[in-house]
């Protein structure tokens, strides 16, 4: 793709268009969050802010895992950890697409000769309660974005409903700079993404896969369960969410672990889904109060 | 028609919509237009359907300007009231003048309630641009989809939102309101060659602007173009295009402009299984494959080259074909990595994994199913080699596909493509130096998979099937999870509805309820097992109602016949086919009638007594008694022999001396004993009917 001249032709630089672009349009640049999440949806700047009546505009990166996905570095379209550019825009405005694509052009796509096409997709988060009708966007056959209308968070209706836009940063980097390997991506000039990433790709996944402790990882997801139940009813919704975040995150080392069976993982995500619900309630009970 | 006509089209603007969605859509938006307009007379000519991922579209190239005028009659008062004499009254002055007509226009008019004095008004038809507005949102309104979400701060329900409204009588705008939407004459082109909307001086230029924009809105003749141009490609690399008409559904629905590349994968990935292939190239990327041409008469063999699609011409350097070729590349490359690994273990070496891959917590392991599946698959080959309807080559293929057909679940491959079980087993077991026929049995052994699906082409994929859709439904049952009116966890009437079309096609005599009593005895230890299968028997059985039902017998046969408690579903069918066969005859109606007969005069519980031959007195009930001694033998033999259509031509046969024992003996004869006894005669011969089917079912209309 015919990016080499501009910002977008390495990793960081996809970054700053995005949050430059976004900015721009008027979303609060908020970070990553600093709990371990398998998507920004997960980051509270989404999952409490879609909640209620507030306007709210917001983008930023989250580095996310999904310890299943690790495959010890040696697989060039998958990672254990990798990287999504979040943006929140509520209520969704009437050219949200518009407004995408506008992102794709500042990052030097040029519309007219490549294949942008929307491809419906029905978005669920079951251990959040979350659903939402929108499409993957393909770029010449790849998915590089999920874009989402959300209808129910934490088992509530939205009103009004927000639209969500997840870039996946290392598959739009991969069509930008025409790479087969995300670990042949440049990050910087002269660095690439295995100099950043690549060791902890082969230790988290020895440790997803081998090494991680059933017995410690089951205990851990009791005690932040527990935890989390307590925090809501002192009406502490925050740290409550932290705990719930944990548990979902314990859920998918477990997962990963193969310590869960098919039909246990179903009970899994219900009780993290019920703690996500506990806490959507507490914070817009917490909200009326205002 | 007549009068003024004008050019109509209604355009509903939206975000893409899912490509299953649009069709279904159009047609039910293009209905309750035409019910709209029919509702309020308001005449035309056709209506014609366009439509584009961002687009219904509705044009009538000859509407009428105008509902059809009409005539009302508006009645007054009685005509006794109205004049007396011949002169008007002040009742008919009152109704005429209220009206604003003369009161010598006043005519008398008979009703069902006597004669009343009116008038008859012509009532001039109201416009199309006033009427139109509320037809056309009603229509829009009462789409349904799946799945709908409401966006922004607004409570409308659509597929996806809803952007813009056009509506035009020929150059007029017709103004449709749908929630914060007014319509307009601005449509809106290609999303990245036609910058901003498009403004359309009438109706009829529609599609005139619509591709001068890049978009085609006639998903038929996208449809075709993508066909030809696909084609096009495959030919001229010397291959033919693999057909899929639904795969050109749902891209034609994907894209309003319809083009087309060719690209190329490397030659090493035509070692991959040719389902694997697919399933990267369609389910993933949906993209349409390419077949050399075919030796001889089967498929030809799949070619290194894809045909994508595409909603803009892809330029000079190819970057649309590149760009397909590097992502199919990595889906290629994953399969082929699965492909690897999972040939490094012959299937049988697998088979010991299956007991550490939960099935169903209660009931326990992939293994344990694939136990249960073995021994049913014995069971049935018993079945069938009891009657020699089996051979044993055929016994001990099914024995052996029944043992490794679970293994490829814990494959990498199908653990990526869960689509691929079963097809991938076949292909393992091959490679891992199994017969031609286990593996075929292996890999066939989830069909039918739906209803419009192939059942099993080999009698041990048969058999195989059979055994795991008999364990699935036992598995529900035992867990509590069988089929409700409203739920159908796991899907069990599909898969009974399976037994019923492998039996028939596979021509299989086998005992249902020896069958289910064999696979809940295997999960006697779930919670709650039921006690006996009599339900999960009735259950299977009660799917002859639509399967025989749906080929035109009638459902008054098809209960008559499972009021019989034959559980072979084979020989139920044929009972069915011999029954509807009968029923075409003379005779059936008056058998029909005796055997109710028959029956009504019976109480209910049998008479304890039997029957005494001296006590049978009138010529009509000893020759009775004869005719059913001499069918009982026949009809016995006849079901034996499953000859189903000459055991109801015995039974016919009884008729004449039915009828003739009701017209002349009177069977509750004061005498207790000759009335007891005459009883005891009609139930014999009720017995002898209920071997047949129980024709009390039958409606005569």
């Amino acid at each position: 793709m015919s990016a080499s001249a501009c910002a977008s032709s390495t990793f960081q630089g996809v970054i700053l268009e995005l949050s430059s672009y976004w900015s721009e349009y008027g979303c609060v640049l908020a970070q990553p969050y600093d709990i371990e999440v398998g998507a920004g949806t997960f980051n509270p700047a989404t999952f409490l802010r879609c909640l209620g009546p507030k306007p709210w505009k917001v983008a930023y990166v989250e580095p996310s895992r999904r310890p299943k996905d690790g495959r010890y570095g040696e697989n060039p379209n998958r990672l254990h950890h990798f990287y999504q550019f979040q943006v929140i825009v509520k209520p969704s405005p009437d050219d949200i697409l518009e407004l995408y694509l506008g992102s794709l052009r500042r990052l030097g796509v040029d519309l007219l000769a490549h294949d942008v096409r929307l491809v419906e997709d029905d978005w669920e988060g079951p251990t959040l309660g979350a659903w939402g009708l929108g499409w993957q966007v393909w770029l010449d056959g790849t998915e590089i974005t999920q874009l989402t209308y959300f209808q129910q968070v934490g088992g509530l209706d939205l009103s009004p409903v927000s639209a969500e836009i997840t870039y996946g940063l290392e598959r739009i980097c991969m069509c930008l700079q025409e790479k087969d390997s995300i670990f042949d991506l440049v990050w910087a000039p002269g660095v690439t993404y295995a100099d950043v990433h690549l060791q902890e790709e082969v230790e988290w996944s020895r440790y997803c896969f081998e090494e991680s402790d059933r017995e410690t990882l089951f205990r851990h997801f009791a005690d932040c369960e527990s935890e989390c139940r307590r925090l809501v009813s002192r009406g502490l919704v925050f740290p409550a969410y932290d705990y719930c975040l944990r548990c979902s995150h314990l859920f998918n080392l477990l997962d990963a672990r193969g310590a869960i069976s098919v039909t246990e993982r179903v009970g899994y995500i219900a009780r993290v889904r019920d703690l996500a619900k506990s806490v959507a309630k507490a914070y817009l009970a917490a909200a009326a109060e205002e | 028609m007549s009068g003024d006509t004008s050019h109509l089209l209604f355009e509903v603007g939206t975000e893409e919509l899912p490509s299953g969605y649009i069709a279904p859509a159009l047609a039910a938006l293009r209905d309750a237009v035409e019910r709209g307009l029919k509702r309020e007379r308001l005449q035309f000519d056709r209506i014609e359907t366009l439509t584009t991922p961002r687009r219904l579209a509705l044009e009538i190239p000859a509407l009428a300007a105008r509902q059809v005028d009409r005539e009302e009659e508006v009645l007054g008062p009685p005509a006794q009231v109205a004049f007396r004499e011949g002169v008007p009254t002040p009742a008919a002055e009152g109704f005429a003048r209220k009206n604003g007509v003369g009161v010598e226009t006043l005519e008398r008019v008979r009703t069902d309630r006597g004669e009343y004095v009116g008038f008859t008004r012509r009532v001039e038809g109201q416009s199309a641009v006033a009427l139109l507005p509320a037809i056309l949102r009603d229509a829009v309104l009462s789409l349904t989809f799946p799945k709908s979400m409401r966006w922004g701060e607004g409570a409308l329900r659509f597929a996806r939102p809803l952007r813009w409204l056009v509506c035009l009588l020929d150059a007029e705008i017709v103004p449709v309101r749908i929630a914060d939407l007014h319509a307009g004459r601005e449509t809106w082109g290609h999303r990245f060659f036609a910058s901003g909307p498009l403004s359309l001086s009438s109706a009829a230029v529609y599609r005139e602007v619509l591709r001068a924009a890049n978009v085609e809105p006639d998903a038929g003749l996208r449809r075709r173009l993508l066909r030809e141009q696909a084609q096009a490609h495959a030919a001229a690399v010397g291959g033919a295009l693999v057909t899929d008409e639904e795969l050109l559904d749902i891209v034609t629905h994907q894209l309003e402009l319809p083009q087309t590349v060719l690209g190329a994968f490397d030659e090493s990935f035509l070692q991959l299984p040719r389902v694997v292939l697919i399933t990267c190239l369609r389910e993933h990327q949906r993209y349409f494959c390419v077949e050399a041409p075919p030796v001889d008469h089967g498929a030809g063999e799949l070619m290194a080259r894809f045909v994508a699609t595409t909603g803009i011409p892809d330029g000079e350097d190819g970057k649309i074909r590149q760009g397909n070729e590097r992502v199919l590349r990595a889906r290629l490359d994953d399969a082929a990595f699965f492909y690897r690994e999972d040939l490094k273990l012959p299937l049988s070496a697998r088979v010991p994994e299956l007991d550490k891959v939960l099935h169903l917590a209660e009931i326990g392991s992939i293994g344990d199913k694939t136990r249960r599946i073995e021994a049913l698959c014995a069971l049935l080959c018993g079945q069938l080699e009891a009657s020699d309807a089996l051979s044993p080559d055929d016994a001990a293929v099914a024995a052996a596909a029944a043992r490794l057909c679970k293994a490829d679940l814990v494959t990498a491959m199908v653990n990526e493509f869960a689509s691929l079980q079963g097809v991938m087993g076949g292909c393992y077991a091959r490679a891992s130096g199994e017969s031609p026929a286990v593996a075929a049995a292996i890999a066939e052994h989830y069909a039918p998979r739906a209803a419009d699906d192939a059942v099993p082409r080999t009698l041990p994929g048969a058999l195989v099937s059979f055994a795991d859709k008999l364990d699935n439904i036992a598995c529900a049952f035992a867990t509590g999870n069988g089929p409700s009116a409203s739920a159908d966890p796991y899907a069990v009437r599909r898969q009974a509805i399976a037994l019923c079309r492998i039996a028939w096609a596979h021509a299989l005599h086998l005992d249902l309820a020896a069958l289910v009593a064999g696979a809940l005895e295997l999960l006697a230890g779930a919670k709650r097992c039921p006690e006996s299968g009599s339900e999960v028997v009735g259950f299977i059985r009660g799917r002859l109602n639509g399967l025989l039902g749906a080929e035109a017998h009638r459902y008054d046969t098809i209960a008559a016949v499972l009021a019989i408690p034959d559980t072979d579903l084979l020989d139920l069918r044929r009972r069915v086919e011999a029954l509807t066969a009968f029923r075409a005859a003379a005779e059936f109606d008056p058998l029909s009638t005796a055997f109710k007969r028959v029956s009504r005069i019976l109480p209910k519980g049998s008479p304890a007594t039997s029957l005494m031959l001296n006590r049978l007195s009138q010529a009509e009930e000893v020759a009775l008694h004869c005719e059913v001694e001499r069918a009982r033998p026949q009809v016995a033999a006849l079901l034996a022999a499953r000859q189903f259509a000459a055991a109801l031509a015995v039974l016919a046969s009884l008729r004449p001396a039915v009828d003739a024992f009701f017209d002349h003996v009177t069977v509750l004869d004061e005498n207790a004993d000759l009335a007891a006894n005459r009883l005891r005669l009609l139930l014999e011969v009720q017995e002898l009917f209920l071997h047949v089917a129980d024709l009390r079912e039958i409606v005569i209309d």
